[in-house]
């Protein structure tokens, strides 16, 4: 069988026809039904990018919100962390405040130094003898 | 350019609109009817589609911005609205666009519009083994004779990937038509 070569081959065209008279009546036919007014009417067009640019704000503020939420969640820790180290140092070096100013601050039911009158005469000696700071106590007031 | 620039003015001009588009009309109608005609086939279907298209031509004047040429601008239009039609055909038939097809070609031969011979009819069966993309450059390039880079300004693709485009769809057809 020999080979089809289009290249070969005389021109094929598509072999479609139309109906007589089509196209000189068509433009007029055309005209008649076309509505007068649209070329001039003042449709009023929204833009498709105006849309995306609505979408887009909205993407990039949650991005933004996404990007800020660890920021501001190691600031908040790291703040702690200094409010924590001032406050340690501050009753370091501040030499106005005393132990007894100290407990007096805590909580009475979470202490149990502060309950030391409901405490056995026996474990009270036994405290003063194993404490090693008795002597500064002692000393401070 | 400027003489478009001018056409397109008078086609916005209340005054001189219908002159203007009764040129358009005579300048356009044929080529973009050969254009459907390639894509739908029935002229029944063409010629609703071409109504289609100067329809939304007329619509859509005021706002061409000139980027493109009018001449590829109104192609555009036209293939997006055959290939919608198609596509709403199928659907609406409850069958897939190349069954459609298939069907268009097979009532052809009874279509009183088609005095195509048996190569003709072989070579439109070879046409839509093709897919979409190739169907269309080879309509364009074979039957209507367009030049590569009017297609590409119609089609959005470059000239290189035409020209592949075409060859593929050439040897492929040419390959059916032996085989068969």
């Amino acid at each position: 069988m020999k080979p089809f070569k289009l290249e070969d081959e005389p021109k094929i065209n598509p072999g479609f026809k139309t109906p007589e008279g089509y196209h000189d009546s068509f433009s007029s036919k055309f005209l008649q039904n076309l509505p007068k007014e649209e070329i001039t009417s003042n449709v009023k067009v929204i833009s498709i990018f105006r849309k995306r640019k609505t979408i887009i704000m909205a993407i990039a503020a949650v991005l933004v919100l996404a990007i800020m939420i660890p920021i501001l969640y190691t600031t908040d820790v790291k703040n702690n962390e200094l409010d924590s180290t001032t406050i340690e140092n501050y009753l370091a070096e501040d030499s106005n405040i005393n132990h007894y100013e100290l407990i007096g601050e805590i909580e009475p039911e979470n202490n149990s130094i502060v309950n030391l009158t409901k405490l056995e005469d026996e474990t009270l000696e036994d405290i003063l003898v194993t404490n090693p700071n008795m002597e500064n106590l002692l000393i401070e007031n | 350019m400027q003489e478009e620039k001018e056409f397109i003015t008078n086609l916005l001009n209340p005054q001189t609109q219908n002159q203007a588009f009764q040129k358009l009309l005579h300048e356009y109608q044929k080529p973009l009817y050969n254009h459907i005609r390639n894509i739908v086939l029935s002229h029944d279907d063409t010629d609703d589609v071409l109504q289609n298209t100067f329809v939304k031509v007329f619509q859509h004047l005021k706002n061409f911005k000139g980027e493109s040429k009018l001449f590829s601008w109104m192609y555009r239009i036209a293939t997006n609205e055959a290939l919608s039609f198609l596509n709403l055909k199928a659907k609406k038939s409850g069958i897939s666009s190349v069954e459609l097809q298939n069907k268009a070609i097979d009532n052809l031969k009874a279509d009183i519009y088609f005095d195509g011979d048996e190569i003709q009819f072989k070579l439109q069966k070879a046409i839509a083994t093709l897919p979409e993309k190739q169907q269309l450059v080879f309509k364009m390039k074979y039957f209507e004779d367009l030049k590569y880079e009017e297609i590409s300004e119609i089609l959005g693709t470059s000239v290189g990937a035409l020209k592949a485009s075409y060859h593929h769809a050439v040897k492929k057809i040419e390959i059916f038509v032996t085989v068969n």
